[in-house]
């Protein structure tokens, strides 16, 4: 550690200025002490500070002069690297009628940020984590974020909403920067933690530090750490969470919960955001718009016009659960550094503290999974390839089959999804039901503007489409036993490819037996392709209607009445796809039949936007159904399943 | 070719403000008229035709007299697709706020001549009377929504309008919080956003003129509000303004009256 | 054609009966056999017979307007006509949709016979509400129009 006069504070201004560098960093500005670019040493908060409690938000004087002697404002580091707003690609449909994507890059600025506290490095890691080292890297924000110079400070003067001694991240600075500043009335000590620190610090006039400001800053922290306001008893809190699911904590705090998703805007750590289509007036192009969203907004939890979380207790619950829960299972650490802005910029005066120890006052606790290890990490832009259709083929009345060309399925497994798209109408996920070479098939039902487009192509039209995505069915630990694959209307879809390559393989697949439920006999998907079925041996067809003519000789009732009156055999395992409440009563069946939890396979309906677990749409507990699902084994989601509000 | 879809816009009770964010979108209405054909626009042009059928109705202005009912239901009947734009047509207008009232007693306090006033004794939403395929809110309505919706429709896709508050959009936009940091009465934590937060752009709280956003839990925010010492008298006109008529709003400023 | 005791064992709900009141279920019932397109009975009809199906299958089929439209279809151990049970009026038309076997018993000897020995009166009953109860769910299922636009992915 180095001492220096704070006057080098000119001198690390112009070195953190180099080559360019905007300078970001704490600045007064309507108000408060926000996070902005600054160029003179005079633009930091000299002289002020900042007092702070459940919604109220004060600037101050102080007796002395120090420029960083306050907490944090409203803004943080996030914005800089995940843009509250920021357009991903441009769609085009030219004169000719094909399309073209053109990725949109943000441009590179080079940053340097300065005065950042303990618990936004914290945050920066855990954004980091999200968008940089999970299973799909963000180029985004990895372009923005890409050679940040950081400049943090040891935060000596904690407000009275700081928690971030709980939540280990601070009061001192001990990675994640390349240099860590401690303001002591006119001097600096600075410490280098990084190689580019070093470089930095050997350019200041600065002295080595002694023992006694060693030991300074050693109690300076300690006397920091005690006057953190309230604690927070993180031990083992994602567990004692997640097993007070129905708290009636939950209740009351949505009474005074304005969902106005303030909270969730001023995290540093919360990543969850929505595309949206931006027409150009002529029809002909659009823009694919990214925008910050919260758990706390309806739309968040739309699935097919219906909110899942419709109430206020329901979102209140999502967020929390995730934050100080499930995000320990997805990202190895709490979502949560403690800085308590979710509490200052509440317009209600929620105190999170207050209701994390609320909601777990008993000794319950439900263990969730570990962090899956990311280690496959590819780059995903976001933006669509360009694929054609080859042929089209009428399923029924509004469903049909697109025959694509398309590049990049040579991967593809049975059970994945692709994202299709069309310009200035948008981007859905649909299931891939089929692949031969290079041509892969979507089963897609008209139930919106941008499937209803979907369904009205023709050979030789262009669209979008972005994968495979998401996992697909366990075909490996099917094989050897007897296999009972169970769909419900156009949940065939997805199954369909996995039935070929079971069909297929007879010497794995000996006994292979499909129920099929479908609302009406017209509505029945690939009735010629599964009559070519029947005759493989060991292959058995069991298909039935909701409703029909009297004409029908098949099977009238719901698939699970076909499942009572079978001998499934407790050897069997089990696949099924088709609404969320036929695969709840198919796998209670099946449990009755003997069949347990871990035996049966389903695939999940959720929300999901972006197919890479960025957008945070499709959060089911501890996965995002999109990249660690749509298939689970069931015990996976069990606890989960089927539940209201989840 | 097909013949370009034929868009109508019509006025109830209003301030014709909406109409003039239409006007004011300028090159952009130069690349609508391209792409449509505006038939009937009696704020831009009296060469006006307000028959036949339209495949896009833009109604403002909410329904307050008589006549507008019949004028409604006509041009319901006429359109495929009706869009409501602004306050009035989506929550009554701040016309609304005499509802409830003695509607005699005001017409004989503000007219000379009160025989000549025909009008209902509650100004209403559109919705209220005739089916309506979107509503725009606002006073006046955002121009981008406006563009937006007729965009959405033309392509045949749900418009991108999403109902969240104005606090989202402050976020996004940087605005540092009015009601956090001096205990401005803002309303925009309960209000639908769309407007850019341009109240709190200029250091002003949201006083609500795009209506109750979906889950607007008013009396979280009226119980903030007092214990910053706003008065029930005070609670009562917070909420009772430009879309006082819109129900989150008026019972919350009802429940304080 | 009269019915060997035997032929009841294979019922499950039945087999938890002691053999003495099988028999006397046996002594009551008819061993039928129809070929597809034959009809058991018709919506509206008086009550009759219960069935119970050891083999193929029974579409119960419902007049709307002038369609008739298929609602469930019965297979093997289940029971068919228990409205008949209740003494009311047949619901549904039972079509024979597939060439089946069937057990045939009237309604009102197996009545008599469920007052007098409490033992199949209980296992009739237990089967019935247990068809019933399975009919209903079935139907709510049905009723929530799970592949309907809308309702499914």
């Amino acid at each position: 550690m180095m001492l220096a006069r704070r006057a080098q504070l000119e001198r690390l201004f112009e070195l953190a200025r180099e080559g360019g560098r905007a300078l970001i960093g704490p600045t007064v500005r309507d108000g408060a002490i926000v996070f902005a670019e600054i160029e003179r040493v005079e633009q930091l908060p000299i002289g002020w500070r900042d007092v702070q409690s459940p919604g109220k938000y004060r600037l101050e004087r102080r007796s002395d002069d120090a420029a960083f002697g306050h907490v944090v404002g409203p803004n943080s580091a996030k914005e800089l690297f995940f843009a509250p707003s920021e357009t991903l690609y441009r769609a085009e449909r030219r004169p000719d009628g094909k399309l073209g994507f053109t990725a949109h890059k943000p441009p590179p600025t080079a940053k340097a940020l300065i005065g950042v506290r303990a618990c936004d490095l914290a945050a920066m890691r855990v954004q980091d984590r999200v968008f940089e080292r999970s299973q799909f890297r963000d180029p985004q924000y990895g372009a923005r974020r890409a050679d940040t110079v950081v400049i943090g400070v040891h935060c000596t003067e904690p407000g009275s909403l700081c928690f971030c001694s709980s939540m280990g991240t601070g009061p001192r600075v001990t990675e994640g920067a390349d240099l860590a500043l401690a303001e002591r009335g006119d001097e600096l000590l600075v410490d280098a933690l990084s190689p580019r620190g070093e470089a930095l610090l050997a350019q200041l006039e600065a002295t080595e530090a002694s023992a006694s400001d060693h030991a300074w800053l050693d109690a300076a922290m300690d006397a920091s750490r005690a006057r953190m306001g309230t604690a927070v008893d993180v031990r083992d809190l994602h567990e004692r969470l997640y097993a007070n699911l129905d708290h009636p904590r939950f209740a009351e705090v949505a009474s005074r919960c304005l969902s106005c998703s303030s909270c969730t805007s001023v995290c540093p750590t919360c990543f969850c955001s929505n595309a949206v289509e931006r027409s150009d007036l002529d029809g002909a192009a659009s823009s694919r718009v990214r925008e910050w969203d919260s758990c706390f907004t309806r739309e968040h939890s739309t699935l097919h016009g219906h909110a899942v979380r419709e109430q206020t207790s329901e979102r209140y619950r999502q967020w929390i659960t995730h934050k100080f829960g499930a995000w320990v299972a997805q990202f190895d650490s709490s979502g949560c550094t403690g800085c308590g802005r979710c509490i200052a910029w509440c317009p209600a005066q929620i105190d999170v503290r207050e209701e994390l120890a609320a909601l777990t006052n008993n000794d319950r606790r439900t263990p969730l999974p570990s962090a899956r290890s990311c280690d496959a990490s590819q780059d995903e832009t976001l933006v669509p390839r360009v694929a054609e259709v080859v042929s089209v083929a009428r399923e029924s009345g509004d469903v049909v089959t697109l025959r694509l060309r398309a590049e990049g399925f040579e991967s593809f497994a049975p059970g994945q999804f692709s994202q299709l798209s069309l310009p200035a109408i948008g981007e859905a996920p649909i299931s891939i039901s089929g692949r031969d070479g290079a041509e892969v098939e979507h089963t897609i039902r008209a139930v919106g503007a941008l499937t209803d487009a979907l369904c009205k192509l023709e050979p030789g039209e262009q669209l979008g489409v972005r994968g495979p995505y998401g996992r697909g069915w366990p075909l490996d630990e099917l094989a050897g036993g007897p296999v009972v694959v169970v769909a419900g209307g156009i949940g065939l879809a997805p199954l369909r490819e996995a039935l070929r390559r079971m069909i297929a393989d007879p010497a794995r697949f000996t006994d292979l037996r499909l129920f099929y439920g479908a609302r009406t006999p017209d509505d029945l998907l690939y009735a010629r392709e599964m009559l070519g079925w029947v005759d493989r041996p060991g292959f058995r067809l069991y298909a039935t209607v909701d409703r029909a003519s009297a004409t029908w000789r098949g099977h009238v009732g719901v698939v699970t009445r076909l499942l009572k009156r079978e001998t499934v055999g407790d050897r069997a395992r089990a696949i099924i796809c088709g609404p969320e409440t036929m695969m709840r009563f198919t796998v209670d069946a099946l449990a009755r039949a003997g069949v347990p939890h871990d035996r049966v396979w389903v695939t999940m309906e959720r929300h999901m936007k972006c197919a890479t677990g960025l957008c945070g749409r499709c959060q089911l507990g501890p996965y995002f159904v999109c990249k660690d699902g749509p298939v689970f084994r069931f015990d996976e989601v069990a606890s989960l399943f089927g539940r209201q509000g989840i | 070719m097909n013949a370009k879809p034929r868009l109508g816009v019509f006025k109830l009770a209003s301030c014709d403000g909406c109409q003039l964010t239409l006007l004011g979108c300028e090159d952009a209405l130069l690349a609508l008229a391209e792409r449509v054909e505006i038939a009937h626009f009696p704020e831009a042009s009296s060469r006006t035709d307000a028959h036949g059928t339209f495949d896009v109705a833009l109604v403002e202005g909410s329904v307050s007299a008589p006549f507008q009912l019949d004028e409604l239901r006509s041009i319901r009947a006429r359109s495929k697709r009706l869009v409501t734009i602004g306050a009035c047509a989506t929550a009554g207008g701040v016309q609304a706020l005499r509802n409830g009232r003695d509607v005699r007693e005001f017409i004989e306090t503000v007219y000379a001549s009160p025989e000549y006033i025909s009008t209902l004794d509650a100004s209403t939403p559109v919705s209220a009377h005739v089916a309506v395929d979107y509503e725009l809110r606002g006073c006046p309505i955002d121009k981008q929504q406006l563009l937006e919706v007729i965009t959405a429709l033309l392509v045949g896709r749900r418009p991108e309008i999403r109902d969240e508050s104005v606090c989202l959009e402050c976020k996004r936009k940087g605005i540092v919080c009015v009601l956090v940091k001096r205990d401005e009465p803002c309303l925009g934590p309960v209000t639908h956003g769309g407007c850019d937060a341009l109240c709190p752009t200029f250091d002003r709280g949201c006083y609500g003129c795009f209506g109750p956003k979906e889950r607007a839990p008013t009396s979280a925010l009226a119980a903030r509000f007092a214990r910053d010492g706003m008065v029930p008298v005070e609670l009562v006109r917070r909420f009772r303004g430009i879309t006082g008529g819109a129900e989150a709003f008026r019972t919350e400023s009802d429940r304080h009256e | 054609m009269a019915v060997d005791p035997s032929t009841l064992d294979a019922m499950p709900f039945l087999r938890r009966l002691a053999a003495d009141a099988r028999a006397e279920l046996a002594a009551i019932a008819t061993l039928e056999e129809h070929s597809a397109g034959a009809v058991l009975f018709r919506e509206g009809d008086a009550p009759g017979a219960v069935f119970l199906v050891l083999e193929g299958r029974v579409t119960l089929t419902m007049r709307v307007g002038q369609r008739e439209a298929s609602v469930l279809s019965l297979g093997a151990d289940e029971l068919v006509g228990w409205s008949s049970l209740l003494a009311r009026r047949r619901v549904a038309t039972a079509l024979i949709s597939q060439r089946s076997r069937l057990l045939r018993i009237e309604a009102s000897p197996l009545l008599e016979l469920c007052e007098r020995d409490a033992r199949v009166g209980y296992a009739v009953m237990a089967q019935a509400f247990e068809d019933v109860s399975d009919r209903l769910v079935d139907t709510r299922m049905q009723l929530l129009d799970l592949y309907g636009k809308g309702a499914s992915r």
